[in-house]
């Protein structure tokens, strides 16, 4: 689930349901059913960046995430 | 039945969409922003914020002119674009659109007055213009919708363009995503901005259509209504091939490419070393390229290591990346991976989205009016128009000629039955209990598209497809939506549809293999170029409601003569070296190493 809000800063103002382009964010059934469709949210981070109340956070789900490793570098060109 | 009037009305509020609105209003027209997101200010491509903007300012160098950025510009589309359109719609404009970004607050230069400016990898030289636009959105929004007489109809997402008797654009209709509630407008002049075509096959990991690199909310619902209105679309057998990091789709690759990154394959070879590589700049295509081959070899996976710049490039990256490709560095956080030590994993893919210099769009004169009356298209769903610059340009020029035609010709009437017919055709997903859900229904689409009509295709396979589109016409009958929502998906699917069957006769047409900048079509029966017939001829396609029709135009005749009396339409295979793909005379080489690998940690 992407984008993560916080219930403790979350107002349910509506501003993140307005701005997403994807109608992934319904506020009516309050914070906990907020992120309504959260498999179609395109991790464009408009909701965070509008929201006025620093509520959101984006939290990438595992299976998106790289495992780093470090790799030398056959020479240089 | 209630309708929304104007003079003009404007489907999508992206860059484009906003910027007709501002000019439609300045000329004196009533203006109506519809678009399916409740709130524009951060809607469309730009929405999260843009760093570069690919512009001359004609300040003296010769690369800088408006002359030399228009050969460059057909260079780049390889002659697929017209260019008597493109001077008067892309070009032309550019310093009008500058002086309204400066009149919107968007900072174009430094704090100290200058302009910073770059090249990119397919630059001729540095054109592109390094500005803070984190909220250029935001601003162009407020330029619009503080003009007077426009206004903004949110949550409604069209789904046709009406017409009156006479074949000219008389409005749209569409449905609030929310409520489902049917909606009318009624306009003397209608311009469709809503971005090109996305979630057209899969080309992200996990197969997830939603995770795309441009906004993949729009599908393909631009090019569904123009075509059902009768206007065509060129070039959209072409897919953009790019190189995203592995999970995420995100314009990574040319911002760690430029600030100095190097493409590493899995046998720790390096690949390219772009700023030290001759010929590597021609179109930066042979990046792309020569990762494919890399990948096609066996020799992924694909890495663009970081490791050896000073923590100062690191830093800079750090200043813009957050808004010119969002969340990347949030990505590299979570997944622990720090650019000084650690390398970023990339991954090839295809999309139907357009980018710099691509020809792919709806077809527009150069007041940026489709051959349909009364309809135009702004943005990067209209071509000739690319990236940030083209949809500016494009929208700046057809919000003043929209207002100009809705003046001289007035309101067009309503056909009611006409009305009644498509407000049923748009509310019937809703009246089915039992059916397919839109999700099943877009995932068969983009698994056919993809097998046959993604990077390799031939004559077969594109048969193949067409049958399976064509059959799923009658599929959407039995396609069922519980909500606005699902209705929204589903009208989107059934856009796609449509589109496909229209990108996969363009791809049938063009029987050989040709490639540029970021876009290609590899036909697999067909693995050369055949200059002959080809070199700057484009496929202009249409639907007539039973099916796509095709022709050939050639868009800019002197190119395509110039081009065959050169003896070469710089075109390539997609493979090894890459040789063909550079346009420059210095031979792409593919640097070898042979220093043994260590194991990475």
């Amino acid at each position: 689930m992407p984008p993560r809000i916080d219930q403790t800063k979350c107002v349910l103002c509506g501003i993140c349901q307005d701005v997403c382009p994807g109608d992934i964010l319904h506020i009516d059934q309050g914070v906990q059913n907020m992120v309504r469709y959260p498999d179609e949210c395109s991790h464009c981070d408009v909701c965070r960046v509008e929201c006025p109340n620093g509520a959101i956070e984006i939290v990438f789900p595992w299976s998106m995430r790289q495992q780093p490793i470090t790799i030398t570098v056959r020479g240089s060109a | 039945m209630s309708v929304i009037e104007s003079d003009v009305l404007i489907v999508g509020g992206g860059i484009a969409g906003c910027v007709a609105a501002t000019q439609a209003a300045r000329a004196g027209a009533s203006v109506v922003i519809v678009d399916k997101v409740r709130s524009i200010r951060r809607s469309g491509d730009a929405g999260r914020g843009l760093a570069f903007l690919t512009t001359y300012l004609d300040l003296g160098e010769e690369w800088d002119t408006p002359e030399a950025f228009a050969k460059w510009y057909c260079d780049i589309a390889l002659g697929l674009v017209n260019m008597s359109v493109a001077w008067p719609l892309a070009i032309e404009p550019l310093p009008k659109v500058l002086a309204l970004l400066d009149e919107a607050g968007v900072p174009l230069r430094t704090p100290d007055g200058a302009y910073e400016r770059v090249g990119r990898m397919w630059t001729p030289g540095p054109i592109v213009l390094k500005f803070d636009g984190e909220n250029i959105k935001p601003l162009l929004t407020d330029q619009a919708l503080g003009s007077p007489g426009v206004r903004f109809v949110g949550g409604v997402h069209v789904t046709s363009v009406l017409r009156d008797a006479a074949g000219r654009a008389a409005g749209a209709t569409g449905f609030d995503v929310r409520s489902c509630e049917f909606v009318t407008f009624r306009a003397g002049a209608t311009i469709i901005a809503t971005g090109n075509a996305e979630r057209v096959i899969f080309n992200s990991p996990r197969r997830d259509p939603f995770n795309t690199y441009h906004r993949p909310y729009h599908g393909a619902t631009g090019f569904a209504l123009a075509a059902r209105a009768g206007a065509s679309a060129q070039n959209i057998e072409f897919l953009g091939t790019f190189l995203f990091p592995r999970g995420f789709a995100t314009g990574a690759m040319g911002n760690l490419l430029e600030a100095g990154g190097r493409l590493i394959n899995g046998n720790g070879d390096l690949i390219a070393n772009l700023p030290d590589v001759p010929g590597e700049r021609a179109f930066g295509h042979g990046i792309v390229a020569k990762a494919a081959a890399e990948a096609r070899a066996g020799r992924g996976p694909i890495y663009i290591d970081c490791t050896h710049l000073p923590a100062s490039v690191l830093q800079d990256i750090n200043s813009y990346i957050s808004y010119d490709a969002p969340l990347f560095r949030e990505f590299l956080e979570q997944s622990g991976i720090d650019l000084a030590r650690h390398p970023v994993e990339f991954e090839l893919f295809n999309g139907a989205w357009s980018a710099t210099g691509s020809p792919k769009g709806v077809v527009v004169d150069g007041t940026g009016q489709t051959i349909v009356p009364g309809l135009f298209a702004a943005g990067d769903l209209a071509t000739p128009a690319y990236a940030l610059a083209g949809s500016l340009t494009s929208g700046y020029v057809a919000g003043i000629e929209a207002a100009r035609f809705a003046r001289e010709h007035g309101p067009a009437p309503l056909d009611a039955d006409v009305v009644a017919a498509e407000r049923k055709r748009t509310l019937e997903p809703l009246n089915r209990a039992q059916g397919i859900g839109w999700r099943e229904f877009e995932r068969e689409l983009q698994d056919l598209m993809t097998k046959y009509v993604g990077m390799d295709r031939n004559a077969i396979g594109l048969a193949q497809a067409a049958t399976y589109l064509s059959a799923f016409r009658d599929v959407e009958a039995q396609v069922k939506a519980s909500n606005g929502h699902e209705l929204m998906r589903a009208h989107e699917a059934f856009d796609l549809r449509l589109f496909d069957e229209m990108m996969t006769a363009a791809a049938t047409e063009r029987d050989e293999t040709r490639f540029s900048f970021l876009m290609g079509h590899h036909r697999t029966d067909k693995p050369d170029p055949d200059d002959e017939t080809w070199t700057g001829v484009a496929v202009e396609v249409t639907h007539d409601g039973e099916r796509p029709v095709c022709r050939r135009v050639v868009p800019t005749p002197s190119w395509r003569e110039q081009r065959l009396a050169l003896g070469t339409g710089r075109t390539g295979r997609f493979d090894s070296d890459a040789g063909g793909l550079a346009a420059s005379a210095e031979p792409t080489k593919v640097v070898r190493l042979t220093t043994p690998a260590r194991k990475g940690a």
